[in-house]
């Protein structure tokens, strides 16, 4: 695994898709492995829907402000394709890596007609093209097997784990998964961790 | 990050807390005893915090019907011996103020901290409002922390600050730093587990006479300013340039000088207290100065104080030449004054006012989203998928329509304020502060006289009925208004995250506590109501009609609890579409129940056709009832 | 620029103008429109083009000589009451029609006739009880059928239960309807008719009544104070009088006093006997025991002969002496909406204009 002394890690999504709690974990996992952490996010009001996004930034010294300068995120975890290519042109560069998750989240505005979702593929090869190397997963998916949506969050946390992306162990992941859970929740999220991370793992190799 | 972290009982471990939680953390180790708020965003969460770990440190935590009387109620406490806090965001100050500017001549006793959420760019608020102006007004000294562990330390500072001047003192968060997140070393806590005694030994009058003791005060807080580096310098000795921050601007500043390679031409000059200032200070490091650029959000307050004093001193310290907003040098994304600032704002200001080119990062991928579909939708917010306040907005416009006599709604904050918006069908003409939605219908509800006619329509939350409603429906009883007061009742304050209100059944600590009903108030101010099911689309269409045209003020409750704290139950029900009913892209002109009702669970995407997002779906079932083929079906057993 | 989605004309020419006849036929079209207090209203803003809401509207842009065409396949020759084949005096037969009818409760026995020999399956009618707000209804039977009888004189949107009727999967339905009705019952049938799982396809008859006008909803407010909420046992409006039989009583309000809830759109009115019904029926405003009838369609006179055949109804020729007065009446009614209104939903030819300054 490699070591970074400064890593801006980007966790974007939609409001309700459980990426509030993913950065937070990916945070805390983060000071497990010895990083000084920054975190700034946008949420407060808990209705859903809108695009939010959380600046998770790593480092050795604990300087920094909570915000991402433009076209400096290393890494971008997106919970949604047309939020990661958003998000992508604003903070992304051609060394950036990205994961991303395939199942789109339809603005209000798409489902009234009023405009339109991009065609799927489109977005991902698009995605491709402009970074150093893009993992793309169906987390929503993978968390209605496990049996909630809302756990499509712990697939991304896992995924992100399996793809090296960030100088976090798994045990890392696993520690700060188990501290946040209470009993009756933390099996079904420690599978959805699992089915994430190895999903990406066969991939890859 | 964790509300566990915040209470653990080790000195100097670093843990990693959220602004609020370090808030907290930092009141706690301070010894502060009673604590309260009413929910706002940004630093809503402080009080959440401190209700549920506060019990062994023997702090008492409120949540308050409203900021006035959460203020008051904070203010006693101190009067009483007992250092308290109250925690609210700018609206809340407006709320509060007279109150303040009065306990401001009084004087108070133990230390009184007062936490404002300024919430620069208004990401969770309804306006932006830079909440120093009003604090300055009320003379409270104000404190801005730069980053979470800043937040703790000066936590504990207006504590002090707050005793050693007799006054209430303002820590000032921003959302950049009530919501972000960074390591904090942990602090002693053991000796605020002490028992203190709360008794009343003096008076507290506001009187006129009074007000020279004030400006004392004043005088002696920014003396404590000087005492107590408040001014932090970090850059080259004699710098000709330096930024003047305060709060997380320092950060940005800090980040875009190193950026831009000028951290051996620019210097940084913080300000942990940005009123009053230290002048004597800051007079010594603006000696030799020639350029200042000024780092703030979101009004010029810093930049007004400190370009006032150098005109008071200009034949001491030579010529300065300003950069701020008002020669509009610093601009937030919408211009000079308006939004928050971040490192990239600051990086193009600092390279424009060098005559210097910002370093590219970003290369082509800065033009992807054009290169790969030109343009992509933006996402608005909207109410979540089965949302009561949805229903309830489909019900009124369709009685509106129907009824015909073109009435209209009148709202104001909260999650239902976006009946502004596309996901509430546009339906509200008017939305200021909590309340005013009311107060507003009150002036339309007895204009009869100048031959207004059209219907009128008034929609609130339950938190805010307990908050600003109740005097403003008395006002409408006396003076027969006519006009129909919607209550939004999903049993909790939803927009800030759930937090309990005077018609929860538990307090925020989660204790057992008397839940008023609202149904009882109103029947005590003798105005008639009805109680409805939003989720009874067509019910709830009926009864507005009856209810419109009914003389004087009248009140329809419609009652659907918050599906967020629903779908933390699990849902209930699982709906379907039945393919051979569903008419598609021929329904209602298209797409009703996506396209008109515009539910996100709805979908009608190329790649799934017609279809019940699982991921989404909480079973509400209104789109089962307007689906005028019956498509729409639950599944049975579900 | 010209408007051309539906609803937007429809609202603007239509709704906003207060020209809505309440006929009830867009309402149920589509999940948007919906009806309060016979009023119609949009509840939410669609974007079609060319959609059936406008395109049935009794007040969209309605082209006479062509309805003439498509309906006789001939232009008319009287301008007056339109293409015909004849005009006659009629009456049920039967004393449970003429009790419950509004005259001889022809109209009423001739539904129920056509149920009973399954030209129709269902009737698309206007109940509920005298004096109250009525209610659109579907009749299958002859006690349906009686229990629908009798003139409601508002604006009843009845035409939203012929939606319901071939949703719920009817398919030869018969309609009884003021004009207005008429010409909307029309329109679908010509309009929507092709392929066959249309609505078009499932209007089989058409039966318009005479009318001059119908009365806001505001009248029954009216009506309840005026009887001291006594129930109404039956309603007429004769040329002077609006006659109220309560339980016994008869009560006599000149109609000058009703004058103000007519509908707004009622003065507009080109088309006072039904002219595009199979049958028209009104009164004789002479003998209450009888009707006027106008046979205008083949279907129509099948159905008269049939069920004259039958003993259900008699005729009897129309008194020569009362022809001018019906003449004049309707006459003067369509040259005066032609004179003072101009109507922009109605597009006529030459020959009307020359009828008009004829004196029709
Ligand atoms: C609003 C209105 C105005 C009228 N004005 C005139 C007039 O000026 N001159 C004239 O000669 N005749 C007029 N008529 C017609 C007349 O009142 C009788 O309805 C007609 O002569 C048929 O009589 P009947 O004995 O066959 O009626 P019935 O056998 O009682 O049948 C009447 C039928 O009309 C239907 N109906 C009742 N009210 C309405 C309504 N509001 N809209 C649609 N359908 C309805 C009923 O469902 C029933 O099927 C008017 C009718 C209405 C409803």
């Amino acid at each position: 695994m490699m070591v970074f002394d400064k890593l801006n890690v980007i966790i974007a999504g939609v409001g309700g898709q459980g990426n509030v709690l993913a950065s937070q974990l990916i945070a805390l996992a983060a000071v497990e492995a010895g990083y000084e952490v920054t975190v700034g996010e946008t949420f407060g009001a808990s209705q859903r829907g809108g695009s939010v996004m959380s600046h998770v930034r790593l480092n050795s010294k604990n300087s920094l402000g909570p915000l991402i300068p433009k076209g400096m995120a290393d890494v971008i975890v997106g919970f949604e394709p047309m939020e990661t290519l958003r998000i992508l042109g604003v903070y992304g560069n051609p060394r950036t890596k990205v994961l991303v998750n395939t199942r789109p989240v339809y603005p209000i505005k798409v489902l009234a007609g009023e405009q339109v979702y991009p065609n799927l593929n489109t977005i991902l090869q698009g995605i491709k093209e402009h970074v150093a190397i893009m993992v793309s997963i169906n987390a929503t998916d993978i968390a209605l097997e496990v049996g909630k949506a809302v756990v499509a969050n712990m697939v991304m946390v896992g995924a992100l784990s399996g793809t090296g992306f960030v100088p976090i162990k798994q045990e890392h992941f696993l520690k700060v998964i188990k501290n946040h859970f209470g009993e009756k929740l933390l099996e079904m999220n420690e599978k959805a961790f699992f089915l994430g991370l190895n999903n990406v793992v066969q991939r890859i190799k | 990050m964790s509300i566990d972290s915040v209470k653990i009982e080790q000195p100097g471990k670093k843990v990693l807390l959220t602004g609020n939680e370090a808030i907290a953390r930092g009141a706690i180790e301070a010894g502060m005893k009673y604590a309260t708020s009413y929910p706002g965003s940004p630093s809503a969460e402080v009080l959440d915090v401190l209700a549920k770990v506060g019990n062994p440190f023997g702090i008492y935590a409120e949540w308050s019907t409203n900021e006035k009387v959460a203020s008051e109620a904070a203010a006693a406490a101190s009067f009483a011996g007992i250092r308290s806090m109250t925690i609210m965001k700018p609206d809340g100050l407006n709320v509060a103020i007279d109150f303040f500017t009065s306990l401001a001549y009084s004087g108070i006793n133990a230390g009184m901290v007062v936490v404002l959420g300024d919430d620069p760019s208004a990401h969770s608020s309804i306006k932006e409002e830079d909440s120093r102006y009003l604090a300055k007004l009320s003379r409270l000294p104000i404190l801005e922390p730069m980053n979470i562990q800043e937040a703790k330390d000066l936590t504990i500072k207006a504590f002090e600050l707050s005793e050693f001047i007799g006054l209430p003192v303002v820590l000032r968060g921003v959302t950049r730093i009530c919501h972000a997140s960074g390591l904090v070393t942990l602090g002693d806590i053991e000796k605020a587990k002490a028992p203190v005694k709360a008794e009343l030994k003096e008076k507290f009058l506001c009187q006129p006479l009074a007000h020279p003791e004030l400006e004392q005060k004043v005088k002696k807080a920014a003396l404590w300013a000087e005492n107590n580096n408040t001014i932090e310098y970090s850059g080259p000795a004699n710098a000709e340039s330096i930024v003047i921050a305060t709060g997380p601007c320092a950060l940005y500043a800090k980040e875009a000088l190193i950026e831009l390679g000028l951290t051996d031409e620019i210097g940084v000059l913080r300000l942990k207290m940005s009123w009053p200032l230290p002048d004597k200070t800051l007079l010594g490091y603006l000696k030799g100065t020639k350029e200042v650029i000024f780092a703030e959000e979101t009004d010029p307050f810093i930049e007004e104080g400190i370009t006032s004093l150098v005109a008071y001193h200009g034949s001491e310290i030579g010529p300065i030449k300003f950069f701020g907003k008002r020669n509009e040098y610093v601009k937030g994304p919408m211009g000079a004054g308006i939004g928050e600032l971040n490192t990239d704002i600051l990086i193009d200001t600092l390279a424009e006012i060098k005559g210097i080119k910002r370093p590219d990062y970003s290369g082509s991928t800065a033009s992807c989203v054009e290169h790969v579909c030109g343009s992509i939708p933006l996402r608005d917010r909207a109410f979540c998928a089965g949302c009561p306040h949805r229903a309830s907005y489909w019900a009124i416009k369709a009685a509106l329509s129907l009824d015909g006599n073109n009435g209209f709604v009148l709202g104001d904050i909260g999650c239902y304020a976006m009946g502004r918006g596309p996901t509430g069908y546009n339906m509200l003409s008017t939305v200021h502060s909590m309340g005013s939605g009311v107060g507003l219908a009150n002036g339309f509800g007895t204009m009869q006289r100048f031959d207004f006619k059209q219907p009128v329509i008034a929609v609130v939350g339950d938190s805010t009925f307990y908050h600003a409603v109740i005097p403003a429906l008395i006002n409408a009883k006396h003076n027969s208004a006519k006009f129909l007061c919607v209550i939004l009742d999903n049993s909790t304050t939803a927009m800030t995250g759930h937090q309990p209100h005077s018609g929860s059944v538990i307090d925020a600590r989660g204790v057992d506590a008397p839940a008023l009903s609202i149904e009882k108030i109103i029947s005590g101010i003798e105005i008639p109501y009805t109680i409805a099911d939003p989720y009874d689309v067509n019910d709830t269409i009926d009864v507005i009609l009856a209810k419109l045209p009914e003389p004087g003020p009248k009140v329809l409750i419609l009652r659907q609890e918050c599906v967020l704290l629903k779908s933390k139950v699990g849902k209930n029900q699982k709906m379907y579409i039945d393919q051979t009913l569903c008419l598609g892209s021929k329904c209602g002109c298209g797409d009703l129940c996506s396209r008109a009702f515009n539910c996100p669970a709805n979908i009608n995407a190329p790649e799934q056709g017609k279809m019940i997002d699982q991921a989404l779906c909480v079973g509400c079932g209104v789109c089962a009832t307007l689906c005028p083929t019956h498509a729409i079906k639950l599944v049975e057993g579900s | 620029m010209e408007i051309t989605i539906s609803s937007k004309r429809l609202q603007q020419e239509v709704i906003q103008t207060e020209l809505c006849t309440s006929c009830g036929m867009c309402i149920g079209l589509c999940p948007y429109i919906k009806s309060f207090k016979e009023k119609t209203a949009f509840i939410h803003q669609c974007q079609v083009d060319d959609g059936k809401c406008y395109n049935i509207c009794p007040r969209g842009e309605t082209d006479w000589p062509q309805m003439d065409q498509e309906i006789f396949g001939k232009q008319r020759t009287d301008h007056v009451l339109g293409n015909y084949n004849q005009l006659l005096f009629a009456r049920a037969k039967e004393s449970d029609f003429s009790q419950k009818g509004q005259y001889s409760g022809l109209t009423s026995a001739l539904v129920s006739y056509a149920l009973s020999i399954g030209e129709i399956d269902g009737a698309v009618l206007s109940g509920g009880e005298p004096g109250k707000m009525p209610e659109p209804t579907l009749a299958t039977t002859r006690d349906d059928v009686l229990a629908a009888a009798g003139s409601k004189y508002s604006a009843v949107p009845t035409l939203l239960s012929l939606n319901k009727a071939i949703e719920e999967g009817f398919k030869n339905l018969g309609v009884v309807g003021r004009p207005c009705q008429v010409l909307a019952a029309r329109k679908m049938q010509l309009r929507y008719n092709n392929p066959s799982d249309l609505p078009g396809n499932k209007i089989k008859l058409i039966i318009g009544l005479f009318c001059f006008w119908a009365l806001s909803p505001e009248f029954y407010e009216f009506l309840a104070e005026k009887t001291k909420g006594a129930n109404i046992a039956s309603l007429d409006i004769t040329t002077e009088d609006l006659v109220v039989r309560t339980n016994g009583e008869e009560l006599k309000l000149p109609v000058e006093n009703i004058r103000r809830f007519i509908c707004p759109t009622c003065q507009q009115c080109f088309d006072p006997t039904s002219e595009f019904a199979d049958l028209s029926i009104g009164s004789t405003e002479f003998d209450p025991g009888w009707n006027t009838l106008i046979i205008r369609t083949d279907k129509g006179r099948e159905l008269i002969e049939q069920s004259i055949k039958d003993g259900i109804i008699e005729v009897y020729t129309y008194p020569a002496e009362r022809i001018p007065l019906l003449l004049q009446a309707v006459g003067n009614k369509k040259k005066r909406v032609l004179e003072e209104w101009e109507p922009t939903y109605l597009k006529l030819n030459e020959s009307y204009h020359r009828a008009v300054e004829r004196g029709m």
